[in-house]
C-alpha cells in the first residue's frame, strides 16, 4: 500500500510504539531478562530516529518517503516477530533469533535515516 | 557582515565606512582579522560577505538566526563565489573592503525570505524566528559592483527552488 508522508512516518512511529508495548508484555521466561532489555533499548533508539526526524524536510522528498517506506516495511516484520514470541510461554530459540534478525534490519533503515539527516544538515551562515 | 553588529536601529542600507563593532566571539574575530589584513601590507581587498543562499533543501534551524520583520539581504551561493574570484583577478580592487551581498531583489524581511524559500520549494513549514535582532541588514554594494557579482536575483533563486522542488518530489 502506497502511504503518504505524514501517514508513513506516523505509521513506523506507532508500529515501533506498538512493539515496545507488547515487549513489556512478553512473558517472564521466555527470554532472559537483561537480554530483554537491551532489545527494548534498541528499539527505542529506532523509534529516536523517526521521533528525531519526522520535521525533517528530506523525508519528504521521493527519497525521503522511499526510506521511510522501508523502515516501515521493517518495523512491522519486527511487530511481528514480537508478536510471536510473545504468544510462547516457554524459551523458543528460533523465534528469538527471528526477533534479532528484524530488529537488525530495523536498526538498519534508523542508520540510514539518522545519516542522511546528517549528511543533509548544512550550516549556511 | 557580522563585523557591523546588530543594526536593526540605524538607516539602511550599511556602508563600508560603518563602525565595525564585535559583539561575539565570532564578529570579534572577523574584525581582528580585518586589523592584521591590512597591517600586513599584503596587497588584498575584504569583502564582508552576506548569508549565503543555495537552491537546495535546507532543513529549518529550531530558531531561524533574524527576526521575522528583520532587513536581510541574503546572496546566491554562485554570485559570492564570482565575487571572491572576481577580487582575486581585480588588482584594481584591492585597497578597501566591499560590501558582497545580493542587491535589490534581495532586501527583503526575514519573514519574507522564509516564506518565498519554502514555498518555492513546496514544502509548508513554521518557522520560528529569533526574538532579538541579529547582525543581517540591508548593504549598499554599489562599491563593490565593479567585481562584477550580482548576476542572480531573489526571483532567480525562487526559480531555482522549484525546479529542485519538483525534481525531489516536494511540488
Amino acid at each position: 500500500m502506497c502511504r503518504g508522508m505524514g501517514e508513513s512516518l506516523a505509521f513506523t512511529k506507532d508500529v515501533l510504539l506498538r512493539t515496545l508495548e507488547l515487549l513489556t508484555a512478553v512473558p517472564a521466561g521466555s527470554v532472559q531478562e537483561e537480554e530483554m532489555r537491551e532489545i527494548r533499548t534498541r528499539v527505542q533508539m529506532a523509534q529516536n530516529a523517526i521521533i528525531q526526524n519526522e520535521r525533517k524536510i528530506w523525508l519528504r522528498t521521493k527519497e525521503g518517503k522511499e526510506m521511510i517506506g522501508e523502515f516501515g516495511v521493517a518495523s512491522t516484520k519486527l511487530l511481528g516477530a514480537v508478536e510471536r514470541l510473545q504468544r510462547q510461554r516457554a524459551p523458543d530459540a528460533a523465534l528469538l533469533k527471528d526477533l534479532k534478525a528484524a530488529l537488525g534490519e530495523v536498526e538498519f533503515h534508523a542508520k540510514r535515516v539518522n545519516e542522511e539527516s546528517r549528511r543533509r544538515s548544512m550550516a549556511v551562515t | 557582515m557580522a563585523t557591523y553588529g546588530v543594526t536593526a536601529s540605524e538607516e539602511p542600507p550599511l556602508r563600508e565606512d560603518h563602525p565595525l563593532r564585535a559583539h561575539d566571539n565570532y564578529s570579534e574575530s572577523k574584525i581582528e582579522a580585518e586589523a592584521l589584513i591590512r597591517a600586513s601590507g599584503v596587497p588584498s581587498a575584504i569583502l564582508r560577505i552576506s548569508a549565503i543562499a543555495v537552491a537546495d533543501i535546507v532543513e529549518l534551524p529550531e530558531t531561524i538566526p533574524y527576526r521575522e520583520d528583520q532587513r536581510v539581504e541574503f546572496i546566491y551561493v554562485g554570485d559570492a563565489a564570482r565575487a571572491l574570484l572576481s577580487a582575486f583577478e581585480s588588482p584594481e580592487a584591492r585597497g578597501r573592503a566591499y560590501n558582497i551581498a545580493g542587491g535589490g531583489s534581495w532586501q527583503v524581511t526575514g519573514g519574507e525570505y522564509i516564506r518565498r524559500f519554502y514555498e518555492a520549494l513546496g514544502v509548508e513549514v513554521e518557522p520560528c524566528f529569533s526574538e532579538a535582532y541579529t547582525a543581517l541588514d540591508w548593504y549598499d554594494t554599489a562599491p563593490s559592483r565593479l567585481l562584477g557579482y550580482q548576476r542572480s536575483t531573489l526571483n532567480g533563486l525562487e526559480a531555482r527552488l522549484r525546479a529542485v522542488g519538483e525534481r525531489l518530489g516536494l511540488r
